[in-house]
């Protein structure tokens, strides 16, 4: 009787069972999430679809120009840290650690209703979106690009500089191309961060996804069905990112 | 060749190089050798200025390498140089490994400057990888791709600094045999070394060190049989049971 038992107790613990019973309450999941999904009320979030859909593309466009301007603001500002003169050098990391060590909302805020207050000049709220966000991606980006070339052991620019080349031939094709790679997996986890801080200019009045999601609620009060986009759009949107950069270096592995 | 006119050179508090001159003509091979820490790969380093001193003269064909050279790249291309770890560029092919510096220093088209990395590759017997990435390679050919690299540049002198003292014992003969083959072809060679055998075979002068400063600079022979400093001494009977 006691063999039995121990018998059972083998069998159910075998990868072999886990493995089933895993699967098994994993399709009972999924059954009942599709029978709650399709039992919501999916007529009023269809009928604003077109909304829906532009409030999403101001997010990507949002994420897509301060990744750019930030990247392009980014790469001086790095270079500046690592390898600048005394006093740009403290400069550069005076400004980096100030905006990073403050909230990002803070930085949107100050762009909106500070700088006007500076120049005299009203700010569009989409013009303050696009200056903040690409202000925030900058400094992150830079941290980024800086760890980056640290990553290169010094004993390639070395071995580099051993052939007589110039120190601006070893950056370019020494130390660059592997401070690119190495970057590529903090690159990708700052990337979908940025993709997600755009729902903050949602406070200055940018219709982008997070607002149009909520101001469609607003008017058909369907939270379910309008949180579920909701997370799937982000979802789908930082998912695409992570396959992009993977994507344009397939062979980042191979490095070690 | 290579002249050092009373040269000392800092880290910080530490005098790691204490008044060394010395000389290295063409086409003889120096082996450098002493305990760790006695400033041996310092003073390899000071050849092509990846370390800087701080008072003293150094010489190389001629020019000034100290901080009076403005143009040190130049009197780097004619000086090769084989690292400890080997520091081949991981994200290039071996061939690409050789050809770097020659297409952008020399300035060869990239059919000429593959012809001479093929050339070389097959000298030290890896013709077979040169697609390969560096991280497929095993040390002892990733470190014959580094010697094949640096002769790429067709240099005038060759340095070595600890070129096996990363690499498994099996792996050390291939290395070595390179590395006679070279010094065989008039190769004017210098090498920081523990490998006493390779000394005994090749070298032209042994160097012995010790606290910065050369506590001995004598004929392979000589050195081995009779070091008259008790410090030489004392590090040839340690490493030499080993032998």
């Amino acid at each position: 009787m006691t063999e039995d038992r121990s018998d059972i107790r083998r069998l159910v613990q075998s990868p072999r069972a886990k493995l089933i019973v895993w699967r098994f309450a994993c399709a009972i999941a999924f059954v009942l999430a599709v029978r709650v999904i399709v039992r919501l009320d999916w007529a009023t979030v269809a009928a604003s679809w077109l909304f829906l859909l532009t409030g999403l593309g101001r997010s990507w466009l949002l994420a897509v120009v301060s990744i750019v301007a930030g990247g392009l603001a980014a790469a001086p500002l790095a270079l500046a840290r690592v390898y600048g003169p005394p006093g740009v050098r403290q400069a550069a990391t005076a400004l980096i650690e100030s905006v990073r060590a403050t909230p990002e909302l803070m930085i949107v805020f100050w762009v909106y209703f500070t700088l006007p207050i500076v120049t005299g000049n009203q700010v569009t709220s989409w013009n303050a979106a696009l200056g903040s966000l690409s202000v925030i991606a900058a400094v992150y980006l830079a941290e980024v690009f800086r760890a980056g070339l640290y990553s290169v052991p010094r004993g390639q620019s070395e071995a580099s500089a051993a052939t007589g080349m110039s120190s601006f031939a070893t950056f370019l094709y020494v130390v660059l191309p592997q401070a690119v790679r190495n970057m590529v997996p903090a690159l990708i986890a700052q990337l979908v961060g940025l993709f997600k801080t755009t729902s903050l200019v949602y406070a200055i009045g940018v219709m982008e996804f997070f607002r149009s999601i909520t101001v469609t609620n607003n008017a058909v009060f369907a939270p379910y069905e309008l949180y579920l986009v909701l997370g799937l759009g982000y979802f789908l949107s930082c998912f695409a990112i992570t396959r992009v950069v993977r994507w344009f270096d397939p062979k980042y592995q191979l490095l070690e | 060749m290579i002249a050092f006119k009373n040269v000392h050179k800092f880290f910080g508090p530490l005098h790691v190089l204490n008044d060394v001159s010395f000389r290295v003509e063409a086409g003889e091979v120096v082996v450098i050798c002493g305990p760790s820490g006695s400033g041996k790969s310092t003073l390899l380093r000071c050849i092509n200025r990846l370390e800087r001193i701080d008072g003293g003269e150094i010489t190389v064909g001629g020019t000034r390498v100290d901080d009076a050279t403005p143009d040190i790249a130049r009197v780097r291309a004619e000086i090769g140089m084989v690292f400890q770890q080997f520091n081949l560029y991981p994200h290039l092919r071996v061939l690409d490994n050789l050809t770097l510096a020659p297409v952008r220093v020399r300035g060869l088209s990239r059919d000429q400057a593959s012809g001479i990395a093929r050339e070389l590759l097959a000298k030290v017997g890896i013709s077979e990888k040169e697609t390969a990435y560096p991280a497929q390679l095993s040390g002892g050919q990733q470190q014959r791709v580094a010697i094949a690299r640096a002769l790429a540049m067709q240099p005038k002198i060759m340095l070595f600094d600890e070129p096996t003292s990363a690499l498994d014992p099996e792996m050390i003969r291939e290395v070595l045999e390179v590395m006679v083959a070279l010094a065989k072809e008039g190769m004017t060679m210098v090498v920081v070394t523990h490998e006493m055998g390779f000394a005994r075979r090749v070298a032209h002068r042994v160097v012995f060190m010790d606290q910065g400063r050369i506590v001995e600079d004598a004929t392979p022979e000589a050195f081995f049989t009779q070091a008259r400093d008790p410090r030489a001494q004392v590090f040839l009977s340690k490493i030499l049971t080993h032998i």
